[in-house]
C-alpha cells in the first residue's frame, strides 16, 4: 500500500514536470511563419463554380461538356441531346487556364467516357496569346487521356463581324486540329456549318458571340450525329 | 487517512495525464489555414442598398469581411475569387455602378498574370474600369497588386504592373495606394501575413484595413456630405 502511494506520488511529480514544460514550450516557442504557409491551390479560386456545376449535374456521368458561357448557356444538354448522363461543365467568362482549375473536380472525378471541349474565345478577348491558349488545351487533353477519358475538341466558334479576332480564332483552330491529329483524337469543325464569310452566321447568334436557340439546334444536331457514331 | 491520500494522488495522476494528452495533442496537430469565402457568386448578384464604399477585386478582396475590418456598415464586397481585371469589368455596369457607391477601391491582376494576360492589356483593362467609374461619378482608388511570398515569376510581373498602374493613376489624377510598402519585405509578401503564399491571413487583412482607414481619414465620402 505504501509502495503504491510512493509510486503514485513520484508519477505525479513526473507528470507535473512534463506538464509544466509543455505549457512553457507552448507559450514561448518561436513560431516559424514560413512553416505555416500551405501550398497555393488555384483550384480553390473556382470553389463556387465547382459547387454549382456539381449541384446541377446528374449522378452518373458518361459525357462532360467542358466550356465557357457558350456551353453553359446551352442549359440542359441532356434535354437537347436526349440523354440522362451529360454534365454541363460550362462556366461563363472562363478561359482555358481557369478551366484547368475545375478540370479535376468537375471532369476527372466523374470518370466520364468522353469530354467534349469548346473554349478559347474568352482567352482571346482577354489578350492571352494563342500559343498560351493552345498550351492550356494540351494540358487539358493530356490530363484527360492520362485518366482514360476520351477528349473531343470542338473548334472555337468565330464571332460575327470581327475579322481581326476571327483570324486569331482560325489560327487557334489550326493549331488545335494539328494537335488532335497528332494525338489521334476527334476534332469537330463547327465553323464549317455555322459560319459564312462574315464569321458566325447571324441567325445562329444573339450578340455575335453567343448562340441563339437556332444556333444550339444546329450544334446539337451535329453532336447527336457524332454521339451516335461514337456509340457513347 | 492513507487510503484517501492514495486515492486522491491516483486521481491527480489521471487528471494530469489527461491534461498532458490534450496539450500535447494541441502542440503537435497542424491546423489548416482558415479561408473565409465570400458567400456571393456571379450567377446571383444582388444590388446592395445604401453603400458608400465598394471593394472591387479578386480573391484577396473577396475573402475578407470589409465592414468588420473597417468598422463600418456601408461597405460592400464586390470581390470575385477567380476573376481577372477584364472579367471584373464585365460586372461593373450591372453591379458596382448600379449600387451607387461614392468610392471604389480596386485590386486585382494576380489572376491575369497567372493566366498569361499581357501587362499592357491588364493596364488597359484597369483604364477602362477607371474611366467608367469616373464617368459615373464614382471615385476610384487603385490599390497596388500584391506581391506573393513564393512565386518569384509572378512577383517580377507584379512589380512591372504596379509601375504601369501608378503611371496610369498619375495621368488620370486618381489615388494609388501602395499596399506592398507595408505588406511586403524585400519585394515579396511577408510570410507571417499569408496563408498560402498568395492569400492573406487575419494579420495581413488587419494591416490592409489600417492602410485603407488611413486613406479614409482624409477622404471619407461620409464626411464630405
Amino acid at each position: 500500500m505504501k509502495n503504491l502511494f510512493m509510486i503514485s506520488i513520484l508519477f505525479n511529480l513526473m507528470l507535473a514536470a512534463l506538464l509544466i514544460s509543455a505549457l512553457v514550450y507552448q507559450f514561448t516557442k518561436e513560431e516559424d511563419p514560413v512553416a505555416k504557409i500551405s501550398q497555393f491551390m488555384p483550384q480553390k479560386l473556382a470553389a463556387k463554380r465547382i459547387e454549382r456545376i456539381l449541384k446541377q449535374s446528374p449522378d452518373t456521368v458518361s459525357l462532360v461538356m467542358l466550356g465557357n458561357s457558350i456551353t453553359a448557356n446551352g442549359g440542359n444538354w441532356n434535354k437537347r441531346l436526349g440523354r440522362i448522363d451529360i454534365r454541363n461543365s460550362g462556366q461563363g467568362g472562363y478561359t482555358t487556364g481557369q478551366m484547368l482549375w475545375l478540370l479535376d473536380s468537375c471532369v476527372i472525378k466523374a470518370k466520364p467516357e468522353y469530354c467534349f471541349i469548346m473554349a478559347g474565345i474568352n482567352d482571346l478577348s482577354l489578350g492571352i496569346p494563342v500559343e498560351r491558349v493552345c498550351a492550356n488545351y494540351h494540358i487539358i487533353i493530356d490530363t484527360l487521356l492520362a485518366n482514360g477519358i476520351r477528349p473531343v475538341v470542338q473548334s472555337t466558334l468565330y464571332q460575327t463581324g470581327n475579322p481581326a479576332g476571327n483570324k486569331n480564332v482560325g489560327y487557334l483552330n489550326d493549331l488545335l486540329e494539328a494537335y488532335c491529329n497528332e494525338k489521334n483524337i476527334l476534332f469537330i469543325d463547327l465553323n464549317r456549318s455555322m459560319s459564312d464569310h462574315n464569321g458566325l452566321i447571324q441567325e445562329l447568334t444573339t450578340d455575335g458571340t453567343h448562340l441563339s436557340e437556332l444556333g444550339y439546334e444546329v450544334w446539337s444536331d451535329k453532336l447527336k450525329w457524332i454521339i451516335s457514331k461514337l456509340s457513347i | 487517512m492513507n487510503k484517501t491520500l492514495l486515492y486522491s494522488s491516483l486521481a491527480l495522476n489521471l487528471l494530469m495525464l489527461a491534461a498532458l494528452i490534450i496539450i500535447g495533442g494541441k502542440l503537435f496537430t497542424k491546423k489548416p489555414p482558415a479561408i473565409k469565402e465570400s458567400q456571393r457568386w456571379t450567377e446571383d448578384i444582388p444590388i446592395p442598398d445604401s453603400i458608400t464604399i465598394a471593394m472591387l477585386g479578386n480573391s484577396l478582396t473577396a475573402y475578407a469581411d470589409w465592414n468588420a475590418l473597417l468598422g463600418r456598415d456601408d461597405v460592400h464586397n464586390f470581390g470575385i475569387a477567380d476573376f481577372t481585371v477584364k472579367q471584373l469589368s464585365w460586372l461593373l455596369a450591372d453591379w458596382v455602378i448600379k449600387s451607387k457607391p461614392a468610392l471604389c477601391f480596386i485590386q486585382g491582376g494576380q489572376e491575369d498574370i497567372m493566366l498569361g494576360v499581357p501587362l499592357e492589356r491588364i493596364a488597359a483593362d484597369y483604364s477602362m474600369i477607371l474611366d467608367s467609374l469616373q464617368h459615373n461619378g464614382i471615385e476610384p482608388v487603385v490599390q497596388s497588386t500584391l506581391l506573393s511570398w513564393d512565386h518569384p515569376e509572378v512577383n517580377n510581373q507584379v512589380v512591372k504592373l504596379n509601375q504601369l498602374l501608378k503611371a496610369l493613376c498619375f495621368k488620370k489624377n486618381i489615388s494609388f495606394i501602395n499596399l506592398n510598402t507595408v505588406l511586403s519585405d524585400n519585394s515579396r509578401l511577408q510570410p507571417q501575413l499569408t496563408t498560402d503564399g498568395i492569400h492573406l491571413n487575419n494579420k495581413g487583412y488587419e494591416l490592409w484595413a489600417i492602410i485603407i482607414k488611413d486613406y479614409l481619414l482624409l477622404n471619407d465620402p461620409r464626411n464630405k456630405r
